[in-house]
């Protein structure tokens, strides 16, 4: 029985306060309100819902429907601090009720063990902050067990040799295999690699009254129509809403956490839909606001006392910004891949998730056969490097490769560096008149040996496929990213982190931080799970602290 | 601005002529709901014949030449029959206002062009087809030449609702087909027949 949402008066103090509705603030929203807590969860994008959801690509990469749009939030990047900032989209996230996992593409791994012990176990390399987490992956196995289970996921444990230890097996069975699938599995078993089904929140039967997939195969860029997608708009946010607790808010842009001279957190103030400021209170706040905006609302709050921003005394709010590496290669084959049909994927690989020493490489990946690119992205960007751009031969080209290629994709490991951040743009204004997001990001050079090593791979799996014909897109500095991590990292030394390891800011008792921004170090690129577990392990750690009176007044 | 998506008409028809009807009702507990929903959407009134909301007659006649070189017509459909050019002129009346100078300007600079390079000629579709070929190869990876690329592709692959794909002809020419909803085989490798055992 759904209960009337709550609203609450701007002047009423709530338990909770969230910044930012996505992956993790979906978790904690639906975990404290379900604890009996009272929480308003401020989004600065829209409440779409499922209706809303088209499949429309101009809309969706044309005209900014579901991500950050950068004609209203410009950006500035420099690949080094010593050089000038031009103005640049770097950082794209999804600005809507339920964030980015409402439009991700649905890959769902855990971490694996080394992820959280990679400098005790491997060795740190010079020049980095690659650091282990405060906690492990036995202290997160629980949280990864549970978000799978209460959000639904698709897969099989333990088919890949390189799995982690599951406590419980995945709820609902794996997405059926598509071409690209079986063809990871063709070129896996000639060169003795493992393919297994790719872990999926995407549900390939119904379950807890939500829709199974019917492989429309719009998953990445796109809403999910139909509920299959296992996002927090289509899981967490109603069942918080339905406790009677929970009020989200959309449509309401934060651009300063407010404290007292305690130097406790009182709430937030931001932007209404009509531009007004409000100023909402509450007795705790938890900023959910990714790796990019996170750090900016820090920066932007600072004040007399917390003159380098909030929650800040080490200096390292903004750094260490991680994206995942990644690369891309093509094959064409002999007959229909058809890879637009349905799911984008159906197997991956988990040989490279820890490399052999004798690579003489930190880090690691996975890779795999998929096809996610829509019409008009295929058409601009996706024929290989050499093929003609206009005429007659690129528009046969176009005829002969949307139903007959592979996009061979990995994901790999970037190591923490101090020099990449967010920081705030000391001239540049968004439409609010807020300080605009400035990104500071190069790749290090083991990142980029690791990715064409890993393409070097995908090259390999595509010979290994049968490709009659393979190309490699080009590496370059990153200069885009979805993936959004690592800027409040998690630590026991409030020197060297900026968050405890129960996500409590070291320097605000009442603040919270748990999203991407969490992360010590960027997992083989996919982390969507990972920030879905911390946040179910966050609520827990944060009930605890509340019930013992530990948060204070 | 929403449209409807004619797609999804498509996707409720083939569902309710029951072609993966029992299927999708399985996988699909709320299919009332959605056949409610998605039949619903206002029918949209945008791409039919007539005035230009942008162009000029001659702007557009000009940006049309330059489209139907990235996408002749001699082997199929191209831009003409996909109407990109609808696309375009709505994309800069509607969506994209930033790009509206860089299209002016690019148009006058090819009047300049053609008018130095052919004399007695002052406009590029009046060009023969292969002047037209030449002049484009010189302008590839300019600013205007990448733009009218980008918003041809678009126009040809676009959503039908938005003027260009006519009879979709874009997607059909590349295989892709917006069917809502799929079912296993979806290409030739995954079916058991073809899978080494």
């Amino acid at each position: 029985m759904h209960m009337a949402t709550p609203r609450y008066r701007p002047s009423d103090p709530v338990d909770f306060l969230i910044v930012g509705a996505g992956a993790a603030g979906g978790v904690l929203a639906r975990e404290l309100s379900v604890k009996g807590f009272r929480v308003v969860v401020l989004e600065q994008g829209p409440y779409l819902r499922e209706k809303d959801f088209r499949h429309d690509e101009v809309d969706q990469t044309y005209r900014y429907a579901l991500v950050n749009d950068p004609r209203i939030q410009p950006q500035t990047f420099r690949s080094r601090e010593s050089e000038p900032s031009t103005r640049h989209y770097t950082v794209q996230y999804g600005r809507m009720v339920g964030g980015g996992i409402t439009h991700f593409t649905g890959n769902f791994w855990r971490f694996h063990e080394i992820d959280f012990v990679e400098a005790s176990r491997r060795g740190t390399v010079a020049g980095t902050g690659l650091a282990d987490w405060p906690i492990t992956y036995q202290d997160l196995e629980p949280w990864y067990t549970k978000a799978e289970w209460d959000m639904g996921v698709s897969g099989e444990a333990g088919t890949s040799p390189f799995d982690p230890p599951h406590s419980k097996p995945y709820p609902l069975p794996p997405m059926p295999l598509n071409s690209c699938g079986a063809l990871t599995q063709l070129g896996a078993r000639k060169l003795g690699w493992h393919a297994f089904p790719a872990p999926l929140a995407i549900l390939s039967r119904p379950y807890q009254g939500r829709s199974g997939c019917i492989e429309c195969g719009f998953c990445e860029g796109f809403g999910c129509e139909v509920r299959a997608k296992s996002t927090t708009l289509a899981t967490m946010i109603p069942e918080a809403e339905a406790t009677g607790r929970c009020e989200i808010r959309p449509d309401s842009y934060v651009r300063r956490i407010a404290t007292d001279r305690q130097g406790r957190a009182t709430g937030a103030i931001y932007f209404d839909r009509h531009r007004r400021e409000v100023f909402q209170r509450a007795k705790a706040v938890i900023v959910c606001a990714n790796g990019a905006e996170t750090p900016r609302l820090l920066l932007m709050s600072a004040s007399s006392q917390f003159p380098d921003g909030l929650a800040n005394s080490s200096g390292l709010v903004g750094k260490y910004l991680l994206f995942n590496g990644y690369s891309v290669a093509g094959g064409l084959f002999e007959h229909e891949v058809n890879g637009h049909r349905g799911f984008h994927l159906s197997h991956t690989i988990h040989d490279f998730y820890e490399l052999d020493p004798s690579v003489g490489l930190s880090g690691g990946g996975g890779l795999e056969f998929r096809f996610d690119a829509y019409p008009i992205f295929f058409a601009q960007a996706q024929l290989p490097p050499d093929a003609p751009r206009w005429g007659a031969e690129f528009k046969r080209l176009l005829g002969q490769y949307y139903t007959h290629s592979v996009i061979a994709e990995t994901h790999t490991t970037t190591l923490p560096l101090e020099t990449n951040t967010i920081t705030l743009d000391p001239t540049l204004k968004d439409d609010w008149g807020l300080p605009a997001m400035r990104v500071t990001y190069s790749d290090h050079e083991n990142d980029l040996k690791l990715m064409t090593w890993m393409q070097d791979r995908s090259v390999e799996l595509l010979d290994a496929a049968g490709a009659v014909r393979r190309w490699r897109a080009p590496l370059d500095n990153s200069s885009f990213a979805q993936h959004l991590l690592g800027t409040c990292r998690m630590g026991d030394d409030p020197k060297t982190s900026v968050t405890d390891k129960s996500h409590r800011a070291h320097d605000v008792p009442n603040l919270f931080i748990c999203s991407g921004a969490s992360f010590v170090t960027g997992g083989r690129g996919q982390p969507t799970e990972t920030i879905c577990a911390l946040a179910f392990r966050a609520a827990d750690e944060i009930v605890k602290l509340a019930r013992s009176g530990a948060l204070g007044a | 601005m929403h449209r409807a998506d004619l797609s999804r008409r498509r996707f409720l028809a083939d569902a309710s002529r029951g072609l993966p009807s029992a299927w999708l009702a399985l996988r699909l507990p709320d299919l009332a709901r959605m056949h409610h929903h998605l039949t619903q959407q206002p029918v949209p009134a945008w791409g039919a014949p007539g005035r230009w909301l942008f162009f000029t007659d001659p702007q557009a006649v000009e940006v049309e030449a330059m489209a139907a070189q990235i996408l002749p017509s001699h082997d199929g459909p191209g831009a003409r029959e996909a109407r990109c050019i609808r696309f375009v002129d709505f994309g800069l009346a509607k969506f994209w206002p930033e790009d509206r100078p860089a299209f002016r300007t690019g148009l006058r600079q090819l009047s300049a062009d053609v008018r130095a390079k052919y004399p007695g000629y002052t406009r590029f579709s009046r060009l023969e087809p292969n002047w037209q070929y030449e002049m484009m190869s010189a302008m590839e990876g300019s600013a205007f030449f990448e733009m009218v690329r980008t918003y041809t592709l678009a126009g040809f692959l676009c959503n039908p609702e938005y003027g260009g794909n006519a009879g979709r002809v874009g997607w059909k020419h590349i295989g892709f087909e917006d069917r809502f909803s799929y079912r296993p085989p979806f290409g030739w490798y995954d079916r058991d027949e073809n899978r080494p055992s």
